[in-house]
């Protein structure tokens, strides 16, 4: 995939994040492994071990029309092999989740191929080929992005971003997916997202300190970094909302600024 | 932001979640009690369940279906906070403000669209010109004695029609206005909604003027036939009841050639909609919410200005009254329907949450351009403005972990884009200002500080509204008055109207206009003997909430005794 960096506007340490996370070379820090079969697991589709399931014949047996765009994009591997689309959703808490919903969506935009998303108040959605999304959830989930209390796997009732956190710092989910064993201070996953129960309980790890979540956030936020404070993207803001404004009225009003 | 536990909306949420507004843990989380926590879902799974038993076909059990089915939400994991109806003493919970729920709502949405508003001065000229018939203050009586007859049912020109039960029609009637006070003078008292007794003489001096010599009739179609049928009704209604009425009143030849004017006066010439018909998948006739424009807001609440001290009062009630319409209305129930959407728009006039965020701006606004509607209506200023108030607002949210807790979902978006768009609409005067500063904070201010906004797709009109809306054209923008749900890019979504409406009034309550889009509108519902109360919008949703309000088209008179 070609390298790139989207620019964005500031120099404090919550736009450095941000520029971070637009451009397409970065490498977020690993901080945990989870087998393939337990990613599987969380996501609810199939069964571990069992072949995917195919929604066309493979592309290379397929005879296709003539279009010169299928000669300028190359399929991914799950498109290739016709693979059905699945899903996987994450919900991003208000209380220093690292990638906020809208966050979470351009770094898809950045990083992905053939995908679909959908940013919601609280959660993002994330569609692909099967075997495309399930190499994509094993690198969402065994990095920074994931915080085991801040950040959940949901497809249903997701909400809860915005509420107060439990006794043990997690997220508020109604479904109750998720559990904090108190004896190994990891969190464990009881369900899938679609909160059916799983045959055996799966470890995602430790939550993150306040400290650090405060040093992977991505948004503006008065007690850490204030939005008050970004006077650059705020300018920038400024600038962008004008310019729309004159160019619906009357585009000539925008030239020379 | 310093924790201040004076603000209202905060001790509020201190009061009722009983609880330190700034702790950011629920010690309680997963205990609050489930559905058991809330009276109102326990008299619904009581009810559910003698309906079930009488019936054989199972219905509302949200305990069964999370609990035993294990396929839906458990209910109340999290605490189901009570709110306060903003500016009343009236605690209630949300599912008492949805409008299923609350007959004082239903009631304001049947007052506006049974409203037909027709000027007497064209079958009065027919009268004069073409009959050679006079028009004195006796005839009109006599006309309105005879249309109060007809409009509840009454019949005047054949004895073979069945009429209606005056029970079930007991909030029909029919009254008139003028700016003319000689003219006034001569009507009867009866009949007369009174420009000088329902206004300051200020306001009534400038609704005269707008209002001018004509004699304006507004008949109330019961309500039961609005409910029967819909809006589209509403002034066929009216031109049978006023037609008959005049050719009573006057002696004319029932089906003569000139009767048609009759009909056309009351049905078409000088007749103002409360809302023209929607587009075609909304389809619906005349007098529907999809067609209200936006300027009626101001037009339809009548509650005493505080200007020039303060404009938050009247823009608080606009608020409600918007918020019911467009939000809880059309998009809640028209658009979605069932849960629909109640708790996100009742927000905006529960816990006194806009009054107190209304006073930091109306107290910054004044610190930084000296008077109300004094700022210049420039970019810098409606930048400045939307960018405070989404500040103010996102420096709650992070102070006061309740808050959000209260306002999940996309509810702070549009809360802060709601506070944006008053801020420069109050600053400015001017209803554009306040529109753009809406638009502007949800879709650049409050989305790049927090990288969050509303659900789905919501921004998506955010984005276009910014270069659209200062078009003039039918389909994109027009006059800020005149837009509403029409406009294509106002209809598909949650948080796209109330914005815009919401400016109209701030901004027209900061001018201290006397009305917004029409002086006419205005008088016709300073009627005092409306069932519901436009003059305390939030007060009457109150009674709604604790089943104390009263509203009309019942039909206990024609269904079995119990």
């Amino acid at each position: 995939m070609k390298q790139f960096q989207i620019p964005y506007p500031g120099d404090d340490a919550v736009a450095n994040k941000r520029k971070e996370w637009l451009n397409a070379s970065f490498s977020p820090k690993k901080i945990r492994d989870m087998s393939d079969e337990d990613i599987v697991r969380l996501l609810g589709h199939r069964k571990p071990g069992t072949a995917y399931s195919s929604v066309h014949p493979p592309l290379d047996e397929l005879k296709e029309a003539q279009d010169p765009i299928k000669e300028l994009v190359e399929p991914t591997p799950g498109a290739k092999a016709g693979d059905r689309i699945r899903y996987i959703q994450f919900a991003d808490s208000r209380h220093l989740a690292p990638l906020p919903p809208w966050m979470r969506f351009r770094m898809y935009g950045v990083r992905l191929r053939g995908f679909d998303s959908l940013a919601y108040s609280g959660r993002t959605l994330l569609e692909q080929r099967e075997r495309d999304l399930d190499k994509t959830s094993k690198f969402l989930m065994e990095t920074e992005i994931f915080d085991p209390a801040r950040v959940a796997l949901r497809s249903i009732t997701v909400h809860g971003f915005s509420l107060r956190l439990d006794e043990d710092g997690l997220m508020f989910d109604a479904r109750r997916r998720y559990i904090f064993n108190k004896e190994t201070g990891e969190v464990e996953y009881t369900k899938t997202q679609q909160s059916v129960p799983l045959e055996k309980r799966i470890r995602v790890g430790r939550p993150m300190s306040e400290e650090d979540l405060e040093k992977v956030a991505t948004l503006y936020r008065f007690g850490v970094i204030s939005p008050r404070d970004s006077d650059e993207l705020l300018k920038v803001m400024k600038r962008i909302g004008e310019l729309r404004v004159l160019g619906g009225l009357r585009p000539d009003l925008v030239d020379g600024r | 932001m310093a924790i201040d536990k004076t603000k209202e909306h905060i001790k509020v949420l201190e009061k009722t979640f009983k609880v330190e507004p700034t702790d950011v843990i629920d010690k309680k989380l997963y205990q609050h009690g489930g559905t058991r926590q809330s009276k109102r879902k326990s008299e619904y799974i009581e009810f559910a369940n003698r309906i079930a038993e009488e019936r054989g076909i199972p219905g509302y059990d949200p305990d069964h279906i999370a609990l035993e089915l294990e396929v839906g939400v458990p209910l109340g994991q999290r605490f189901l906070e009570p709110v306060k109806i903003s500016g009343t003493d009236v605690f209630c919970e949300f599912e008492d403000i949805h409008i299923m729920n609350n007959a004082a709502i239903q009631q304001m949405i049947d007052d506006i669209f049974r409203t037909a508003i027709v000027c007497l001065d064209l079958p009065h000229r027919v009268l004069i010109d073409r009959y050679g018939f006079e028009v004195t203050p006796e005839s009109i009586n006599t006309y309105l004695e005879t249309i109060n007859h007809t409009m509840v049912g009454g019949a005047v020109a054949q004895e073979h029609m069945c009429e209606l039960h005056p029970g079930l029609c007991a909030d029909g009637y029919v009254q008139v206005f003028t700016g003319n006070d000689d003219v006034a003078d001569s009507i009867d008292r009866r009949f007369l909604i009174d420009i000088n007794r329902e206004f300051t003489p200020e306001k009534a001096a400038k609704l005269k003027e707008g209002v001018k010599k004509s004699l304006w009739q507004v008949g109330r179609i019961p309500t039961l036939a609005l409910r029967s049928m819909d809006g589209g009704a509403i002034h066929r209604w009216n031109a049978m009841a006023q037609t008959m009425a005049f050719i009573s009143s006057y002696h004319l030849c029932a089906g003569e050639a000139a009767i048609s004017d009759f009909v056309y006066a009351a049905k078409h010439a000088q007749y103002i909609w409360m809302g023209t018909p929607p587009f075609v998948s909304k389809a619906r006739g005349h007098n529907s919410i999809v067609g209200l424009p936006m300027g009626y807001i101001f037009d339809i609440i009548q509650h005493e200005s505080a200007m020039p001290d303060d404009p938050v009062p009247v823009s608080s009630e606009g608020l409600a009254l918007e918020v019911i319409l467009f939000f809880q209305l059309y998009y809640g129930q028209m658009m979605i329907g069932t849960v629909g959407a109640t708790v996100a728009p009742a927000t905006h006039y529960v816990n006194d949450l806009y009054e107190s965020r209304g006073a930091h701006l109306v107290d910054w606004i004044r610190e930084k351009y000296g008077e109300i509607a004094s700022a210049p209506m420039d970019w810098d200023t409606i930048h400045d403005c939307a960018t405070e108030a989404t500040m103010h607002c996102l420096e709650e949210y992070d102070t006061y972990p309740l808050l959000p807790e209260h306002h999940w979902g996309l509810i702070h978006a549009i809360q802060i884009s709601i506070a944006a768009g008053a801020c420069a609409a109050w600053a400015t005067g001017n209803p554009m200002a306040g529109s753009l500063a809406s638009h502007h904070s949800m879709s650049l201010i409050q989305k790049e500080s927090i990288l969050r906004t509303g659900w789905g797709g919501q921004e998506s009109t955010h984005h276009p509204a910014m270069a659209i809306m200062t078009s003039v054209l039918l389909d994109e923008g027009l006059p800020v008055e005149l837009t509403g749900l029409n406009v294509p890019f106002r209809s598909p979504f949650a948080d796209s109207q109330h914005f815009t409406s919401h400016n109209v009034v701030a901004a027209h309550e900061a001018r201290m206009d006397a009305w917004a889009l029409s002086p006419v509108v205005k008088v016709a519902f300073a009627d005092p003997h409306l069932v519901f109360n436009f003059r305390d919008v939030k007060g009457t949703v109150a009674k709604g909430a604790l089943r104390e309000f009263e509203p009309a088209g019942e039909r206990d008179i024609i269904r079995p005794v119990r």
